[in-house]
């Protein structure tokens, strides 16, 4: 039984279609990412799945619940990481974190100790005593992520949770979040950054005007395109190189110099990668440079809808 | 109990920050002596005026009311008509923060959730009048007659106004700005009509249709020892405008997603 089940999901805002037929599945452990550009529908989507917002149509269940009949139950395992940084800016991290526990039924010793987790996971634990107010942009989002998970939620559900941070920060949250899945927690992970859900997620969805258009792990949905890989290398020199050793590789289907460039087209990088060094080695040439360009998730949405991700 | 956590960080957040009761013990302390001494040093001694003619009347209905217990009520009851707009901008920039969200996300329900927020600020109102009568019983020997228990019915029936107008008027509006200066203008309004700024010098007529004044009447009387009973009509007004208030932000929220 999938955790997580949306079906004909839809929802407008006036004349606009936010979601429109959206079809949802999600088993237990997953890492799921939901990825679009701008006003694809992915934060009204998941405000319908905690509840925040009516569907127009469809249904929602979470392990197996109908959530229209059963929200109490099912809000209790759910986290939600906003969009926007909720949290209050007046009071320290640790009251903030514990604030969002009570409401989780924890209490007492318990939630001291949940909350010590939460603080230690996000990387605040010597700030704990610190208002927001002086956090940076990144910090806030950590916090942000901790009172979501303090009651350690089945389902964590993450809404863009590293839009406008540093590089720290980022790197902290996205290792977390793969913690998170390790440890068994469901996550539903939204983005318009393609290069984190691909390194994050287990399965991607992806969205655009209020549908999902690709659905898929990594593989299937780059296998949506023609996967024609280029492997470009810089040689030291390339006098007497013997191109044919190269073209005559299997899975290669062409190899060409310019110069000391050396372009080769294939259709699996990774498999012969190490045949092709073998065989510039065996010519006594020295690698100086070498670029793979794997076709990316963006090249799938751009071949999908014709647009790029971001602009 | 789970909204008892959301009635307590209500009340912490209110009373950790300092800009907020202090300034408004403050200010209405020195607003009440003021008032007394002003009425003492001019109006009481100046030659009768129509104005004054009129006080003398309403102060001569309640008995004799000294001036110092008129103004004592009448601020008393300011002071948590004004806090009930510090209130309605709280709520509504909790809105804006979206942490009310992430309330709303959790296992609590919306009743839980409105009863927390209900109970904190009715509370703290009572905190914020307990600690005005203290001020001005302690720094200017006002007596307050004993009858504690009135005063307190009165109090609560008073901050239940003050809260429902408060969390009616954010929903309505939503936004901190436009909810701070409607609440602010309704506010003044009816204080300013209710007459008690001039010790009931004008506005004598108009005044009985206003809440402030149904409030500190009844104020009046519990402090001159009269019983509860005789201002029974001033409390179920008071209370039948709360539970109109009340009403409809029932009848707005259960419209709308949240
Ligand atoms: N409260 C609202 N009122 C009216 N329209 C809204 C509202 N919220 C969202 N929309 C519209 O619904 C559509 C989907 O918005 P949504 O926020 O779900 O997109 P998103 O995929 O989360 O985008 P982003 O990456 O910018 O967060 C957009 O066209 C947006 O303008
Ligand atoms: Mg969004």
């Amino acid at each position: 039984m999938p955790i997580v089940k949306v079906n004909n999901l839809v929802k407008r805002y006036g004349s606009i279609l936010a979601v429109d037929n959206l079809c949802l599945s999600i088993e237990k452990g997953e890492t799921f990412g939901l990825v679009g550009p701008n006003c694809a529908g992915k934060s009204t989507t998941i405000k319908m799945l905690v509840g925040l917002l009516k569907p127009d149509r469809g249904e929602i269940f979470i392990n197996g619940i109908d959530i229209v009949q059963n929200h109490k139950e099912i809000k209790r395992n759910i986290g939600l990481v906003p969009q926007d940084v909720a949290i209050y800016e007046n009071m320290s991290a640790r009251e903030n974190i514990e604030f969002f526990g009570s409401l989780y039924g924890l209490y007492g010793k318990n939630l001291k100790e949940m909350a010590s987790e939460a603080l230690e996971f996000s990387g605040l634990y010597e700030k704990q005593n610190e208002r927001p107010k002086k956090f940076s942009g990144g910090m806030k989002r950590r916090l942000n992520i901790a009172c979501s998970i303090v009651h350690k939620p089945q389902i964590l559900i993450m809404d863009e949770p590293t839009v406008g941070i540093d590089a720290q920060s980022r790197n902290h949250i996205l290792s977390s979040v793969k913690e998170l899945g390790k440890s068994g927690t469901t996550v539903i992970y939204t983005s318009h950054y393609m290069e984190e859900v691909e390194s994050l997620c287990t399965r991607i969805g992806i969205v655009d005007f209020g549908r999902i258009i690709a659905i898929g792990n990594k593989n299937e949905l780059k296998n949506l395109i023609d996967s024609e890989e280029i492997v470009a290398m810089e040689l030291d020199n390339t006098s007497d190189f013997r191109l044919d050793e190269l073209s005559s590789l299997d899975e290669v289907s062409s190899a060409v110099l310019h110069g000391n460039q050396l372009q080769i087209v294939t259709s699996n990088s990774h498999g012969i990668l190490q045949d092709i060094i073998e065989i510039i080695l065996r010519q006594d040439k020295k690698i100086i440079n070498i670029n793979l360009n794997t076709p990316s998730l963006e090249n799938v949405f751009l071949k999908l809808t014709g647009r790029n991700l971001r602009d | 109990m789970r909204f008892y956590y959301i009635a307590l960080k209500e009340i912490k957040s209110f009373i950790k920050n300092p800009y907020i009761i202090p300034p408004l013990l403050i200010v209405h302390f020195l607003q009440f002596v003021i008032s007394i001494n002003v009425f003492n040093n001019f109006v009481g001694e100046s030659t009768i005026t129509k104005n004054t003619f009129a006080t003398i009347e309403i102060i001569n209905k309640n008995n004799n009311t000294n001036i110092v217990i008129f103004y004592g009520a009448f601020i008393l009851t300011q002071l948590l008509a004004l806090s009930s707009i510090i209130v309605a901008a709280y709520i509504t920039s909790e809105w804006e923060n979206k942490t009310y969200d992430r309330i709303l996300v959790s296992p609590l329900s919306i009743f839980q959730i409105n009863i927390g927020i209900f109970s904190g600020y009715i509370t703290l109102m009572i905190i914020i009048s307990a600690l005005f009568m203290f001020l001005i019983s302690v720094l200017y020997g006002f007596d307050w007659g004993g009858a504690y228990f009135n005063i307190f019915i009165i109090t609560v029936s008073l901050s239940f106004v003050c809260v429902t107008f408060a969390m009616l008027i954010s929903n309505i509006f939503k936004q901190t700005k436009i909810v701070a200066s409607i609440a602010t203008f309704t506010v003044v309004a009816f204080i300013f009509l209710s007459g008690g700024l001039f010790a009931g010098a004008v506005f004598n007529k108009i005044s009985r249709y206003t809440l402030i004044r149904w409030a500190f009447d009844a104020y009046i009387s519990v402090i001159e020892g009269k019983p509860l009973g005789s201002v029974s009509i001033n409390l179920i007004n008071i209370l039948l405008t709360g539970i109109i208030f009340m009403a409809i932000y029932i009848m707005i929220t259960r419209k709308g997603d949240r």
